[in-house]
């Protein structure tokens, strides 16, 4: 197990390393940032364009550039936004709370609500519960996910008018947006929660189970359970992922000010050290997260650990 | 005549009836969008600002769906959006496909540093969060149709190298393989000749699994405003155009939403049926 930790964390720096190079690089061939401090229409004099040069390090081969840059990366220096005149990690920071707080319940309600359906669709197979939850999930898994939440909008706030549909304040501003999010997210884990159940369900030591009279409630939660929400289980970690995309198109529809809607702000106004830092705090929670996700895998199921 | 009703019930039960002529009318809106669409998908209208479809109050069957904003026909925009989605889908598919088989195919034969190599860039492709990456692209680049393409292209070959791979470890051990190999054929040969059909109709599964996903990706890159520039008709930034809207005109923003829902529902459906058709053991793909 210390041997598996070890060589994934190896494998996670360097995948950062890669993904900080890449980004550098892409921040480079946009041209050369003193256009970016730039308002535009001015002219800056030759001495003032050196002088800011060298106090960007501009004057150094790009290598150390990329030294110096991704030094302050590390200790969160990502540079003064653009647009927001301050720390980028200070800007990033004070928007965090609301995506936190936003994804985090969207994320236990996609797993709870994700596996019960998937455990009483598979559990019902064939009947009209399980035809309703698998169109559930279908829905989830085709619909994009700004159409969703325009359609909750449309229902909630404007026919029946009763929700707000934007910015942060009490519960009701948590509904849509959560509902947004954990109807996409609970469509995967119900799917598979579904199929895993019905294949240990089909197993033969259920089958032993069964012709040894245990009841069928027992045979579900006490013997079947266990093995089938191994496969859930690390698509809930991965949902990480899918989560990012989710959170930036939810915050946008329903004005969250939180990081996602930061991220696209950025980029409108080509902020660049903002997107950049945004950039990099996205990769190392999303590696983090799969890191755990493997860890939590290898756990719970000892066959995997072949490392 | 009930009987017939049981039949017709069982083929659609069967077969993936309502999928495939989905797929196929979008086919063919995509094909002929300039024929078919009632009117110009770029053209205004001030004075039809907003008219609501023909079952509103109000609408009528000139702008079968509705105007927007501009006053310009919704449906003849979502018949061009379609035309766009499809070569999105159609474009990637292909570039991912085979660069993704390729890769797949050589890391399985040869094995080795090239193995490891490829096998790593895959795990290092899932690792990056594609929607930051094509945030800072489009701040870089700019937005348009090329990037997209390019963006989608990166990141959609590492599932096809990936199963190819599984399987031609697979089929390298086969005797007939082996019987080529004495044979003299070369390492190329092998490849295509012998591999290659063994491993095409995965790759065909896997793209059409693939299809539904990357037409919603590239809806979200339009709809944030880093994928197909406007005017260009895209289904996602029609319903970015809608979002304010939602309000006073509904229709703005859900029909080409639903358009969306529709393509990628069909999609969805039938890539899950080809699957269970050529190999219920795919299951987890």
């Amino acid at each position: 197990m210390t041997r598996f930790l070890a060589l994934r964390s190896v494998y996670m720096i360097l995948v950062m390393i890669g993904i900080s190079i890449l980004v550098f690089a892409l921040s480079r061939m946009s041209g050369d940032p003193r256009y970016l401090y730039m308002t535009p229409g001015t002219r800056w004099s030759q001495e003032a364009w050196d002088a800011r040069g060298k106090e960007l390090g501009l004057d150094r081969p790009l290598v150390m550039q990329y030294v110096v840059w991704a030094a302050g990366a590390v200790r969160g220096d990502f540079g003064d936004s653009i647009w927001h005149k301050r720390n980028s990690l200070k800007v990033i920071l004070e928007r965090a709370p609301a995506t936190l707080q936003l994804s985090g319940i969207a994320y236990v309600c996609a797993i709870v609500l994700g596996t019960a359906l998937g455990v009483a669709s598979a559990v019902t197979r064939g009947s009209m519960l399980d035809l309703v939850v698998r169109s559930f999930a279908l829905v989830g898994q085709a619909a994009p996910p700004f159409w969703i939440a325009l359609v909750l909008i449309y229902v909630f706030a404007v026919i029946l008018d009763w929700l707000p549909t934007s910015r942060r304040g009490d519960w009701t501003h948590f509904v849509l947006p959560v509902t947004t999010l954990a109807w996409l997210a609970s469509a995967g884990i119900t799917r598979i929660t579904r199929s895993a159940l019905l294949e240990v369900l089909d197993s033969e030591y259920v089958k032993l189970a069964r012709a040894k009279g245990v009841g069928r409630a027992k045979i579900v939660f006490k013997h079947a359970l266990k093995n089938a929400l191994v496969a859930p289980l690390t698509v809930a970690a991965i949902l990480f992922a899918s989560f990012i995309t989710g959170t930036v198109v939810v915050e946008m529809v329903f004005a969250w000010p939180g990081l996602g809607r930061l991220a696209v702000e950025a980029t409108l106004q080509t902020d660049f050290p903002l997107v950049t830092g945004l950039t990099v705090i996205f990769a190392a929670v999303f590696l983090l997260s799969s890191l755990a996700a493997d860890l939590l895998y290898a756990y719970i199921d000892p066959r995997i650990r072949i490392y | 005549m009930l009987a017939m009703l049981v039949r017709v019930w069982r083929f659609i039960r069967r077969y993936p009836v309502i999928p495939v002529a989905i797929v196929i009318l979008l086919a063919v809106t995509a094909t002929f969008a300039p024929l078919i669409s009632p009117k110009h998908q770029l053209v205004q209208d001030l004075s039809k600002v907003k008219a609501p479809p023909f079952w509103v109050d109000g609408g009528t069957t000139e702008y079968f769906l509705g105007a927007d904003h501009l006053g310009r026909d919704i449906l003849s925009r979502i018949i061009h959006g379609s035309r766009i989605s499809l070569m999105v889908a159609g474009i990637v598919l292909s570039a991912g496909a085979v660069i993704g088989t390729s890769l797949g195919i050589l890391a399985g034969l040869s094995g080795g540093f090239w193995d490891e190599f490829i096998m790593r860039m895959v795990d290092l492709t899932y690792a990056v969060p594609f929607l930051l990456v094509a945030l800072v692209t489009a701040v870089v680049f700019g937005a348009s149709l090329g990037l997209v393409l390019i963006l989608l292209s990166l990141f959609s070959w590492p599932g096809f190298a990936r199963q190819t791979r599984g399987l031609t470890l697979q089929l390298k051990n086969t005797d007939y393989v082996a019987s080529a190999k004495i044979a003299g054929s070369s390492t190329l040969r092998i490849s295509y000749r012998h591999i290659l059909p063994g491993v095409i109709n995965i790759v065909m599964v896997l793209a059409t699994l693939q299809v539904g996903g990357l037409i919603l990706t590239e809806s979200v890159l339009s709809f944030l405003g880093i994928g197909i520039p406007a005017p260009q008709p895209a289904w996602g930034s029609m319903v970015a155009d809608g979002r304010q809207f939602i309000g006073t005109a509904w229709w703005v923003a859900m029909m080409p939403g639903f358009a969306i829902f529709l393509t990628v529902f069909a999609f969805n459906f039938l890539g899950d049926w080809l699957r269970d058709y050529f190999d219920p053991r795919l299951r987890q793909i």
